[in-house]
């Protein structure tokens, strides 16, 4: 049921850390160990070497493209304590060099496009970075959170624009305040929201008996359920929803074998990715019933899948 | 401003030795050099004769000598040792001229880089091997190291603390480590120094706590061990630094380059920096290369401090400091003690006179007298150490007549002071003794420096008299310790507090970074799964799969216990012999890769095998010879009901949902998919008893009311909307709202609705409101198109003051609550969204031309898209060619400066517009915009749109 369309040999000299295709999924940008990122252009089973960028001096644990109604964007972050991001203005070029942190940063993340130019960015001096792009100025505001987690921040997502909310018009959804969801070493997940010019601590999630390694808030479709996915070095994965972003139930998702260090929420948000230190990669759906079940591993390296339980789902 | 002089004393060029490594004896009056061929020890003796007597021994070793070491200490002064490839030999140089090899250490599986005997124990030597183990040995037994450090990563440097005698320090890449030996099995702490390879670590010779590294990325960086997370100090320089060491006189510090930056190597190899307060302040030049070794000559006189160097022009210099050198580190210097005797003898006289022992309050008057019986007092150390016996807060913790040292300790007001002094052995009358401060002393560095300033001056002072100098020189310690000021206590505990926490939660600057992700999984564009993983040869050892996965990255170094004893990984990027003999210059840069130690982690089977196999360290690049990295995509479409032909083939037309609903039924049915093609059958039932409802309504027959409240009407619709949309067929749920436009609005079911979405619907679809409904989003955004509007954009200023009118009452037939109006436009949001993720932008258009805000539009003449502006005169928002308000042509061309009639372009970016013809002929030779605003209108524009993807 699944089939591999594309498989590329980035060339890294070292360990990937991340690699995530555009919105349109035609370019794929890779980060490594080796302290470079890397974009291919992919067409039907072939790609090519787009570029090659070489900023960091650290190995980059993260890339994210931005929506591309802001042209060709791409942020990188990196152990180097710096955040990077680039545009392609023909060739690929450092648009703005972000280097407030004092520890590595250990991820990146765009706000819906709905809300402007916004990056979120977290590091392990345990604070987080809201960089805006000011039109007027050609110039990237920052707001700093400092202290958002004890130790250090090692994931963060923002909440859909399109939400629920009536008062909202879907066209634009601009007004939606906006939200994001952090994990850090301190065993907690925080929900912050964005009052005035502050970013407020609204709610902190508290289930995880280690650090945090990752958090994902899902996709909405306008539907009142909102849902967040965190997983944990207890190498289990926390299903969280609410109703009204306020109150939350945790659901257990299963217990792993090992560290879980990703989750991710497919477009339509029903189904989700986890992969961890055990090199392995699972999807998981919940059932009619509100159970999650795993509906194939894809067995890592080997190419195969199992897709037994999709047909009873 | 760098003074630029050469003040070498001596020179020596040894071009037959090929020596790659060069050390001074104890004495320093014997210089060792080692080469692949010779060994050879040349004296250079105070007389200071230009002599060539050079003792060789030949060596015939295949490898170079990567480095050369005295002994340091009295008892082992006629020891050394050669590195060379994976192991140490020791020679002891018997009676002058016979170099005996007494021993080798072999243990270290790879090169050795560097060694280095204990300060004191001269039985103890440290060797440090890029096979990332650090051996100690006992030289009495030497079949195997008595300690064994192990870290992940090689290790190019070790160093023993010059104060501390059990602290030891190891650099690994871009990492330093501080061992206590007695504790072997971690570091008592770790510091995530540079970014780049360490090349030089040298302790302070002052202060137990204090290094100074230097890097591949041309910083010199000064740790305090404590407070490891932040160097005290950084100095940058433009040329990667070979090494930096501290001068043992104040606080000056001694650099040797890999090339000096920008400027030609041949000039400027071979210079030698001397840095006071962070400024290149001199620059002793003289050798033709790099220079390759430098190290204090031992035991000259405080005053007459001397280096020796070797460089690879195959010459041994040696070079004196300047006067003012000395002076401008603040160190006390015998000769100007006269001008400022006056000075010091006031302060030091007060102290001196409190106590009953000795005066000095003659000492002016008696120099004459004082210097004859030079011969009495010189000899005895015995009565140095006997005068000190008794002292008030100062106590003598050790004194050894042999080793003619003794050790002081001193407490008062919360800090602690221990002194070693060291007479000497070849003295003359005014040799003071030698002072170094031992580990627990608390002060800080710049008054560590003054009070030996001070000592030394009391001890020149007093030998010069012809006195004993330690009773006073002590006096002089304990005053100069009253003198400092007082730390509160609470400035002294939440001091010690924040140490602590310090040094807890921060020496270990990776403790608190996550563990590198190796294995990943995300969902990107609609439905591909991006997936990246370790090759499936990458195994780690079976010992950490029991322990998991580590949760941080200090886990990568810290915990040796992991590995095991039979552990034995190579860092992929120490492959050579980290050394500036290698025939091609010096190392490249290597970059810092903490994930050497991620691969290492993973492939240290591999690495293990490899080397063993080939025997060669050249195995270059991290993982090589392993799979590299891959990224699937995996096509999961199956996976979700989301159906790109489908949403290609589907027709929008919510004008005549009727139609729309049969037509995609057949699509459905022509894809294959039967179940859709069934519900999209009911739709279009559905469709056409709405249809039909406005004739009912004139009849108003109880029938037509019973149909439309009927389960199978709107009813129906929704719960086929709720369903799929439960199921999560985004698509369906999405395209059945847009089929029934009594959703599209809360003043539903009135045919005004209808109308309203007829009148927009109507548009051409190949009309410019396509394209602008999308850009229009980005001057919502405030973000490239700041004067250009679309209608829709004006809808959006125009929304509050329809609102309250258009709240309309609840019509009986197709009751549907605000909420579900609004889920409806969001489905129809999201299913715009995957639309255009597929490209598929004239579906993406139909879908968001049917997601409305809930007001009605102002004005029926919006219908088609259109460029507004500001007017070029009077500023006001303008459609059409001229300004209704002043009556003039609104638009000005930007190169004639004329209003534009006619065909008029603008940029999308900076938004000048000019005459088509003017824009035309200026960009031919031009790229920035007319109007001088200094945008690039037609490589921005270009890129603007270039995120556009038309189908």
């Amino acid at each position: 049921m699944i089939s591999v369309l594309n498989t590329i040999d980035t060339g890294h000299e070292d360990m990937i850390h991340d690699a995530e295709l555009d919105y349109y999924g035609l370019r794929l940008a890779t980060c490594s160990s080796d302290n470079s990122v890397k974009i291919y252009d992919i067409k039907s089973g072939t790609q090519t070497l787009a570029a090659d960028l070489k900023g960091h001096f650290g190995p980059v644990w993260q890339v994210a493209w931005a929506h591309p109604k802001f042209g060709n964007l791409l942020a990188s972050c990196s152990y180097d304590r710096k955040v990077i991001i680039w545009k392609e203005l023909g060739e690929w070029s450092k648009l703005y060099e972000y280097t407030g942190h004092e520890s590595s940063v250990n991820a990146v993340a765009w706000a819906p496009a709905e809300y402007g130019l916004i990056l979120a960015c977290c590091s392990s001096d345990g604070s987080i970075s809201i960089l805006t792009y000011n039109q007027d100025g050609s110039t990237w505001d920052v707001k700093k959170v400092p202290g958002a987690h004890a130790i250090g921040v090692n994931s963060v997502s923002w909440c859909p624009a399109i939400s629920a909310d009536l008062s909202l018009d879907p066209l634009t959804n601009k007004d939606a305040p906006k939200r994001l969801v952090t994990g850090g070493c301190d065993n907690l997940i925080k929900i912050w929201k964005e009052q005035g010019d502050q970013w407020i601590e609204e709610k902190r999630l508290d289930m995880h008996m280690d650090w945090v390694r990752d958090v994902a808030w899902a996709p909405s479709l306008g539907l009142q359920r909102s849902m967040i996915a965190s997983c944990s070095q207890d190498k289990r994965v926390v299903i969280w929803s609410s109703d009204d972003n306020i109150s939350w139930t945790p659901t257990i998702l299963n217990t792993f074998d090992d560290v879980v260090w990703s989750v991710s929420w497919s477009l339509t948000g029903n189904i989700l990715a986890v992969s961890g230190g055990d090199n392995k990669v699972s999807l998981w759906r919940e059932n009619a019933d509100g159970q999650w079940l795993c509906i194939s591993e894809v067995a890592k390296g080997l190419g195969q899948t199992t897709n037994d339980e999709r047909s009873t789902l | 401003m760098t003074v630029h002089w050469s003040s070498e004393i001596m020179k020596w060029e040894y071009r037959e030795l090929q020596a790659t490594a060069m050390s001074v004896d104890y004495s320093g009056n014997n210089v060792l050099l080692a080469g692949r061929r010779w060994l050879a020890i040349k004296h250079i003796g105070l007389d200071d004769v230009p002599t060539e007597i050079v003792k060789k021994y030949p060596r015939h070793s295949k490898y170079d000598a990567a480095g050369a070491e005295w002994c340091q200490t009295y008892p082992g002064q006629k020891l050394c040792a050669i590195a060379s490839n994976q192991h140490v030999d020791v020679y002891e140089w018997r009676a002058g001229n016979d170099l005996m090899c007494i021993c080798s250490l072999r243990g270290h599986t790879r090169v050795v880089s560097d060694t280095h005997f204990h300060r004191q124990d001269h039985n103890l030597i440290a060797t440090c091997s890029i096979d990332t183990f650090t051996y100690l040995w006992d030289l009495r037994d030497t079949r195997k190291p008595v300690v064994s450090l192990s870290a992940v990563a090689g290790a190019s440097q070790v160093q023993w603390n010059k104060v501390a005698s059990n602290l030891v320090a190891t650099a690994h890449d871009g990492d330093i480590k501080i061992w206590d030996y007695r504790k072997n099995s971690s570091p008592l702490h770790y510091i995530s120094a540079h970014l780049c390879k360490i090349h030089g670590v040298d302790w302070s010779p002052h202060h137990e706590y204090q290094l100074v590294t230097s890097s591949h990325d041309g910083s010199i960086k000064y740790f305090d061990i404590h407070s490891a997370r932040r160097p005290e100090n950084i100095i940058m320089t433009n040329f990667p630094v070979w090494r930096a060491i501290y001068t043992p006189f104040g606080s000056g510090l001694l650099t040797i380059g890999v090339g000096w930056g920008g400027l030609p190597r041949v000039e400027q190899a071979g210079v030698i920096g001397i840095w006071i307060g962070g400024a290149l302040t001199h620059r002793l030049v003289g050798h033709t290369d790099t220079v390759q070794t430098m190290v204090w000559r031992p035991n000259t006189l405080p005053s007459n401090y001397q280096l020796v160097t070797w460089g690879r022009d195959q010459t041994l210099r040696l070079w004196t400091m300047h006067p003012s050198l000395l002076k401008m580190c603040s160190h006390y210097l015998p000769d100007d003690s006269e001008n400022d005797d006056n000075n010091s003898d006031t302060s030091y006289a007060s102290t001196v006179s409190s106590t009953n022992d000795l005066s000095v309050s003659d000492s002016k008057g008696q120099d004459i007298q004082m210097n004859k019986i030079v011969h009495k007092t010189t000899t005895s150390i015995d009565e140095e150490f006997e005068s000190i016996r008794e002292m008030a807060n100062i106590e003598v913790t050790d004194m050894n007549i042999e080793t003619r040292t003794c050790q002081i300790h001193s407490e008062r007001n919360g800090y602690t002071a221990n002194l070693q002094v060291t007479f000497p052995r070849n003295v003359t009358e005014q040799t003071i003794p030698k002072f170094s401060w031992l580990s627990g002393t608390n002060v800080d560095g710049a008054t560590t420096i003054k009070i030996l300033q001070a000592i030394n001056r009391t001890a020149n002072r007093k030998k010069k008299e012809g006195h004993r100098c330690l009773l006073h020189c002590l006096k002089t310690l304990a005053t100069s310790i009253d003198e400092i000021p007082v730390k509160s206590s609470d400035d002294s505990d939440s001091m010690k507090s924040s140490q602590r926490s310090q040094s807890e939660s921060e020496n270990a600057g990776d403790s608190c970074i996550p563990f590198p992700r190796t294995c990943g999984a995300k969902w990107c564009g609609v439905s591909t799964l991006v997936v990246f993983n370790r090759p499936t040869n990458a195994r780690r050892l079976s010992l950490k799969h029991e322990t998991g996965t580590p949760r941080s990255m200090s886990s990568l170094s810290l915990t040796p216990a992991l590995f095991g004893t039979g552990y034995t990984s190579v860092s992929p990027h120490a492959t050579t012999t980290p050394s500036p003999t290698n025939a091609s210059g010096f190392p490249q840069l290597l970059h810092r890769h903490p994930s050497n130690s991620i691969t290492t982690f993973y492939f240290q089977d591999r690495w293990k095998a490899q080397s063993r196999r080939a025997g060669s360290m050249r195995s270059r690049g991290s993982i090589s010879g392993c799979t590299p990295p891959r990224v699937v995509l995996y096509a999961t479409s199956s996976l979700f009901p989301l159906n790109r032909s489908l949403a290609e083939k589907y027709y929008i037309n919510a004008d005549n949902p009727v139609d729309m609903c049969e037509r995609n039924a057949k699509v459905a049915s022509d894809e294959g998919e039967g179940e859709l093609s069934h519900a999209w059958g009911l739709a279009a039932l559905v469709a056409r008893s709405l249809a039909a409802r406005p004739v009912d309504h004139f009849i108003s027959g109880e029938e037509s009311m019973g149909w439309t409240g009927h389960p199978l009407c709107c009813n129906l619709v929704q719960a086929l909307i709720s369903h799929y949309a439960k199921s999560s067929d985004l698509q369906m749920a999405a395209m059945l709202t847009c089929a029934f436009s009594a959703f599209n609005d809360t003043s539903n079911s009135s045919s005004q609705s209808i109308i309203s979405t007829s009148s927009c619907g109507n548009g051409n679809n190949t009309s410019p409101y396509n394209t602008i409904t999308q850009y229009s989003e980005i001057s919502a955004d405030g973000w490239t198109l700041p004067i250009l509007r679309s209608n829709s954009c004006s809808e959006a200023e125009n929304l509050n003051t329809e609102y309250s009118a258009t709240k309309s009452e609840p019509s009986a037939a197709c009751v549907v609550d605000d909420a579900t109006v609004h889920l409806y436009h969001c489905f129809k949001r999201a299913y715009a969204d995957v639309l255009h993720r597929w490209q598929l932008l004239y579906k993406r258009t139909e879908v968001m031309k049917l997601v409305r805000c809930k007001f009605e539009l102002t004005s029926p003449g919006d219908g088609v898209g259109e460029a507004a502006w500001e007017c070029a005169w009077c500023g006001r928002t303008v459609r059409g060619p001229a300004c209704a308000a002043c009556r003039r042509l609104a638009l000005r061309c930007a190169v004639c400066g004329r209003g534009v009639r006619g065909l008029a372009v603008a940029c999308a970016l900076c938004s000048h517009a000019a005459h088509a013809q003017h824009m035309l002929a200026w960009f031919a030779q031009h790229d920035t915009c007319p109007a001088g605003c200094g945008c690039k209108c037609i490589i921005e524009g270009n890129s603007l749109w270039k995120g556009v993807k038309y189908v």
